[in-house]
């Protein structure tokens, strides 16, 4: 299955990239075009999604297919170096130095993409630092940092340079709920830039930052689109109950004596609007 | 790239740590002054000191930062050399005074034995799997000592086993040409 998505003029685009494992196939020949803009993946665990956004940030090579990033060809080491001084990456559960400060890892990231002023490195260091509401804490050991500090003392080093491409795996993991909003503000600035491309298992984190959304299952991206379509893409067949239904492909406890199910309503059943998650629910089913 | 590296040379040695080769050569180095002062002979010490710092050599090539920086300009391959020319300035040191320290022939404390079990560990870490590589890579100088002890001499066992003595120029070279086959992993 191949999917091929517009956002506006491709920054990042993929042929049938197709990453194995042995005799698993980890992502199957996807096919993507993404311009500017904020772009989300959803995907169960074990879909593909790390091993994609791995990809993409050219820490791993795919086994077939073509990759370009901003119009560069990652499998050549010139057009690769050029790439990975544009680009910015957050793995997913990062690691640090813990005897280092924030301010210090950030800079640290800095020396290595090449950035060779040390006032600007500092500043910029400085700005992403307490852009993430890490301004306080810069000039502490990072080892003495909670884990959703440390996430965002990784992110900030991701944002470093004002890359054109930035590709996060699960950011928003350990974050709390003002920490979370902060970074929608955050990306939402870095899209002015660039793509921002983000794999996420929150859908809300989704309707609320993203343009665009891929849905990834088994390796393979099966829908593409606006995240309003994606609700919409289960509108009329949600309903809830406070019982189960045989006809429901999908029924879970929303709340006490109360069932929601997906699949195609029985006469007379209370039919509710459709949100993302039961879009996304659907579309993960379907595709299976 | 020079530059950069020279630039990232002083956090990166903060990155390293420094515990396991400042306890080792702790050791070593008392170890040494003890032989000498006993006026016995160290036959083993050198043996021991080689497969010991080859070891922290290599472990030292351990970065748990290396997800984040996976994606950063400087390769792989240069954060580690960076990180084994910064330690292994240390463990020279420390080689050099063991060498003046214990009561051997100049042969057995030559820098030669100690490149080889450091080079065939770090071709073993470049080439190892990227979770355990480094470890593996670090495991491989204390085996290949205890390996050539264990082996009784005279045969052609014994021979190859021996090798990082007898001859650690070639194997330096092999393990160097395994190393830069390996240097886009």
């Amino acid at each position: 299955m191949t999917t091929t998505d517009t956002v506006t003029g491709a920054l990042l685009a993929t042929t049938g990239l197709t990453k194995r494992y042995g005799p698993l196939t980890a992502v199957d020949h996807v096919d993507l075009s993404l311009g500017r803009g904020i772009v989300g993946l959803l995907g169960p665990n074990g879909a593909g999604k790390t091993t994609l956004l791995r990809i993409l940030a050219t820490v791993l090579s795919p086994d077939a297919g073509d990759v370009r990033l901003l119009g560069l060809d990652p499998t050549e080491p010139k057009e690769r170096l050029e790439i990975r001084r544009r680009i910015g990456f957050l793995p997913q559960s990062p690691r640090l130095y813990g005897g280092f400060t924030p301010l210090e890892m950030v800079d640290y990231v800095a020396i290595l993409k090449e950035h060779t002023d040390k006032t600007w490195r500092r500043n910029e260091a400085r700005a992403a630092l307490e852009a993430l509401g890490l301004g306080d804490r810069m000039h502490q050991r990072i080892r003495t940092l909670s884990g959703g500090m440390q996430q965002r003392v990784a992110l900030a080093a991701a944002l470093i340079g004002t890359p054109q491409l930035l590709v996060l795996d699960e950011p928003a993991t350990g974050l709390d709920p003002e920490q979370r909003i902060a970074l929608r503000s955050v990306l939402a600035g870095c899209a002015d830039e660039g793509t921002v491309l983000l794999s996420t298992h929150n859908t809300a984190e989704v309707s609320a930052l993203c343009q665009h959304v891929l849905v990834m299952d088994q390796g393979r991206i099966c829908w593409s689109g606006a995240p309003e379509d994606l609700a919409a893409a289960a509108q009329g067949q949600v309903w809830e109950s406070p019982h189960d239904e045989p006809t429901a492909v999908r029924s879970w406890l929303t709340g006490p004596g109360n069932r929601r199910h997906l699949g195609t309503p029985p006469e007379g059943a209370r039919v509710v609007t459709s949100t993302l998650d039961d879009g996304y629910l659907l579309v993960t089913r379907l595709a299976r | 790239m020079i530059a950069v590296l020279a630039r990232a040379a002083l956090p990166t040695s903060r990155a390293i740590r420094w515990t396991p080769i400042a306890g080792a050569s702790a050791l070593l180095l008392v170890a040494a002054m003890l032989t000498a002062a006993s006026g016995r002979p160290a036959d083993l010490l050198p043996a021991v000191a080689a497969a010991a710092l080859a070891s922290l050599l290599v472990g030292s090539l351990h970065d748990p930062a290396h997800d984040l920086l996976a994606p950063v300009p400087v390769s792989a391959m240069q954060r580690r050399a960076l990180r084994l020319a910064l330690m292994g300035g240390a463990v020279l040191l420390v080689w050099t005074a063991l060498g003046l320290l214990a009561q051997t022939s100049p042969a057995a404390t030559a820098v030669g034995s100690l490149l080889a079990l450091a080079a065939s560990g770090v071709a073993v870490a470049v080439w190892g799997p990227a979770r355990t590589g480094v470890l593996l890579g670090a495991v491989v100088p204390v085996l290949w000592f205890a390996v050539d002890q264990a082996v009784p001499g005279g045969g052609l066992a014994a021979d190859l086993v021996g090798l990082w003595r007898t001859d650690p120029w070639p194997v330096v070279a092999v393990a160097l040409v395994v190393c830069l086959m390996g240097r886009h992993r």
